[in-house]
């Protein structure tokens, strides 16, 4: 039996909504599964199903309505793991859609009190978001990570992807997309051997989807708002609509860290982000290659050509 | 006029056209021999079969005049509404206007199978980055650049959260090409919690009170658009009015199924059935014509059911069909496998059951947006599929999976395990491509096998 551990994989469930509750966020990057997803089916949605339902690692598990196959896959969870399934708006730009995310975290609320949680005051949660707020101000993106990983308590929490110091000489490379699993870890090794160095993570699992600092003084005085607005009106993402936040942001971020190609990652049927690439290409003026991940690697040489060939296009 | 039930090539539409005439056959306004659709660049029309009978020759002119009749209508001064995704919703708001028309670009789905890929839609998607790996609903894409299929809307609005992935991502992609479209939150239907009152939806599911609170509020900021575009307020008396409307062609709908499903000869193909149904969701551009087309079809269909008569066989195989086909000439396929429908879930039910009236009507407009079955559950809608088999008597179910859509892969089995849990009906998936023609062999197969299942069924 796990101890209070919630599972999610989506970066718009605040991990201080859950820990202010009195129990353990657990973002869960899959490894590899041993159950075949089959044709047509995410295999990360596929895999994060699997983990999260390996006994001892959750007591529940949090899906989100970000993704078609994710909103579908947690009606297979109910059948033997407490499950929630947030509505996390695509709208964002009105205050209806901000209201149901709230709504949506006090809905959330009353499942994690079903699992042993407890419901916070106010200033229980202030003081939860002001703790998580400080580790993600003083550390690097990679402290937050571990910060994760040290309070979840279990295997499968890490960001497989470390952001390399920027290197002389090396090509300075953006990763974009939707998320990693643990054995896709390799692309970053493959890179550096390679003569690259990733100086963004904007992948799904990476820093692209940090919530915004919060505000002193909004947390004081109305905390839950205060989250809801570093989460949902600030992660910029492709599902979003208008998806403007995503393109904004990168489009910042390619300027700001010299990029000079981009590597766009996303699981094999991901539309999302399939449909992202042509305007990507078209927008930020730097290379771009696409490559899709499967649930084995017996797709691993060509995706090493795809990066490969990327790196011929930037040197 | 009336010649006995049968299922014609165009070729042989062409002959019983010329009789009709000489017979002194009245046509509608967008009436004409069918052969001039092939001519204009429907090709795929000269591989199917047609009903032989005036009403369903006036249903497909209804249908395929679709596109010149919107032109006429922008150019008489009447304001175009396009709108997408929600499957029915929309447009009864929009038609409760005066002098507006609403219409579906996502209806462009068929245009590939329809003109049999001459068009540039398919590469124009392509070229946007948008390919086959997508619905083929991306030929959407190709409509917009080309103008050939539709008018340029005077507003467009789409319907997104709960909804596939690749439609939003299409629709994103639209908006980048500089299209300006109002977004509207559909939320994943919930059990409601016990803190709220359930709603009774139409066709029987379940939402939470707060849900529909939501949906109102969302369908009130589409309905202040629609105000400003045309310039006259959505008001409940007109919106009363488009219900009422709605309703009147659904009761029609659910009298024509009924019939139809029911009979002992099936007296209307599944073709003809799937362009009927598909009338409901935004009246084909006019709303009262569907009430006159849907109005023959009855017609024919009782004196055809009067007199004993049908289009196929009295023992053909009944078969329940869920989600529509990329490619028409898969409903023919089905007869000649000896098959035949016997009730239908094309993803918009909730476009055929009746409109609450005991509600106000943003209300009741949002319960029906909330019975949409793609936004719930794979349960909801397998149980509501397992009713209608029940009611309608069907023998087999086929799942016809939609080739990209990135809700078949994982509803189809999740239907199929909860029919095969709860009956002993067969259930069969199929994948229909926009032209079947590279893989006929093996759905004619499929099929087959479905139908003979069936038949060794009832004989043991």
């Amino acid at each position: 039996m796990a101890s209070g551990i919630v599972a999610y994989s989506s970066p718009f469930v605040p991990a201080e909504w859950i820990a202010a509750h009195r129990l353990t966020p657990l973002r869960l990057t899959p490894g590899p599964s041993v159950v075949a997803a089959g044709a047509g089916i995410c295999p990360f949605a596929h895999d994060f199903l699997q983990a999260s339902q390996v006994p001892g690692v959750a007591d529940g598990v949090i899906f989100t309505t970000t993704c078609d196959q994710m909103r579908r896959f947690a009606e297979q969870a109910r059948a033997s793991l407490p499950t929630f399934l947030m509505n996390v708006p695509a709208t964002w730009q009105t205050t209806e859609a901000v209201g149901l995310y709230v709504a949506e975290l006090r809905r959330m609320s009353e499942f994690l009190i079903t699992l042993g949680g407890h419901a916070p005051t106010a200033e229980e949660l202030r003081q939860t978001m002001e703790a998580f707020d400080k580790i993600r101000r003083n550390g690097s993106f990679e402290s937050r990570a571990q910060w994760e990983k040290d309070r979840g308590g279990a295997a499968g929490d890490t960001l497989p992807m470390n952001l390399a110091s920027s290197e002389k000489g090396f090509i300075r490379i953006a990763l974009v997309g939707g998320p990693l699993r643990k054995q896709d870890a390799w692309i970053a090794e493959h890179l550096q051997h390679a003569g690259a160095t990733i100086v963004l993570d904007a992948t799904e699992t990476g820093e692209r989807t940090l919530p915004a600092p919060f505000d002193e003084a909004r947390v004081r005085t109305d905390p839950l708002a205060e989250l809801a607005r570093a989460y949902f009106l600030t992660i910029p993402d492709a599902f979003r609509r208008p998806d403007s936040l995503l393109h904004d942001y990168l489009s910042r971020e390619v300027q700001a860290r010299r990029i000079r190609g981009i590597l766009l990652i996303r699981c094999v049927w991901c539309d999302q982000w399939h449909a992202q690439v042509a305007r990507i290409k078209d927008s930020l003026g730097v290379p771009v290659v696409e490559i899709d991940l499967g649930q084995d690697d017996h797709d691993t040489p060509r995706i090493k050509t795809r990066i490969d060939s990327l790196l011929d296009m930037v040197r | 006029m009336n010649e006995p039930p049968a299922q014609i090539s165009l070729e042989q539409w062409h002959h019983r056209y010329t009789s009709l005439r000489a017979a002194g056959f009245h046509e509608a306004p967008y009436g004409g021999p069918l052969e001039r659709h092939f001519t204009a660049g429907d090709y795929r029309l000269a591989q199917l079969r047609f009903d032989n009978s005036a009403a369903a020759l006036r249903l497909w002119n209804f249908l395929l005049t679709e596109t010149e009749r919107l032109f006429a209508a922008q150019r008489a001064g009447k304001k175009i509404i396009g709108t997408m995704k929600d499957l029915g919703t929309v447009p009864i708001m929009a038609y409760a206007l005066p002098d507006t028309i609403a219409f579906y670009p996502d209806g462009t789905w068929w245009i590939p199978c329809i003109m049999r890929q001459s068009t540039r839609d398919l590469a124009i998607a392509d070229s946007l980055g948008i390919d086959e790996s997508f619905c083929p609903v991306r030929a959407m894409l190709g409509a917009f650049e080309t103008h050939q299929h539709f008018p340029p809307p005077d507003l467009l609005i789409c319907s997104v959260g709960a909804t596939c992935d690749d439609f939003s991502a299409i629709a994103q992609r639209l908006a980048s090409r500089g299209l300006a479209i109002l977004w509207w939150e559909i939320p994943a239907r919930r059990t409601p919690e016990p803190t709220e009152e359930a709603i009774a939806l139409p066709g029987g599911f379940l939402a939470g009170g707060r849900q529909v609170d939501f949906v109102q509020a969302e369908l009130q900021r589409v309905s202040a658009a629609l105000a400003k575009t045309v310039g006259h307020e959505v008001t409940d008396a007109r919106l009363a009015e488009g219900i009422t409307a709605a309703n009147r062609i659904r009761d029609m709908l659910r009298q024509l199924r009924n019939l139809v499903f029911t009979a002992p000869r099936c007296p209307l193909p599944a073709l003809e059935m799937l362009i009927a149904e598909m009338l409901a969701i935004h009246y084909c551009s006019d709303r009262q014509q569907t009430q006159e087309v849907l109005g023959e079809l009855l017609a024919e269909v009782l004196r055809r059911i009067a007199v004993s008569a049908g289009t196929l066989p009295a023992d053909a195989v009944r078969v329940f069909w869920v989600n529509p086909v990329a490619d028409l000439q898969a409903m023919n396929l089905l007869e000649e496998c000896g098959g035949r429908l016997c009730g239908t879930e094309f993803m918009f039910c909730h476009a055929l059951d009746p409109i609450p009236t005991d509600v106000a009507p943003m209300e009741a407009l949002a319960r029906m947006a909330l019975a949409d079955p793609m936004i719930g559950p794979s349960a909801d809608r397998a149980k509501r599929i397992m009713h209608d088999v029940r009611q309608f008597g069907a023998e087999a179910v086929l799942i016809s999976r939609i080739p990209g859509a990135s809700h078949c892969a994982l509803e189809g089995s999740a239907i199929r395990a909860i029919i095969q849990r709860e009956s002993n009906v067969p259930v069969v998936e199929i994948e229909v491509p926009p032209l079947n023609e590279g893989v006929r062999a093996s759905l004619r197969t499929r099929l087959e096998a479905l139908v003979e299942t069936v038949r060794r069924r009832r004989t043991s």
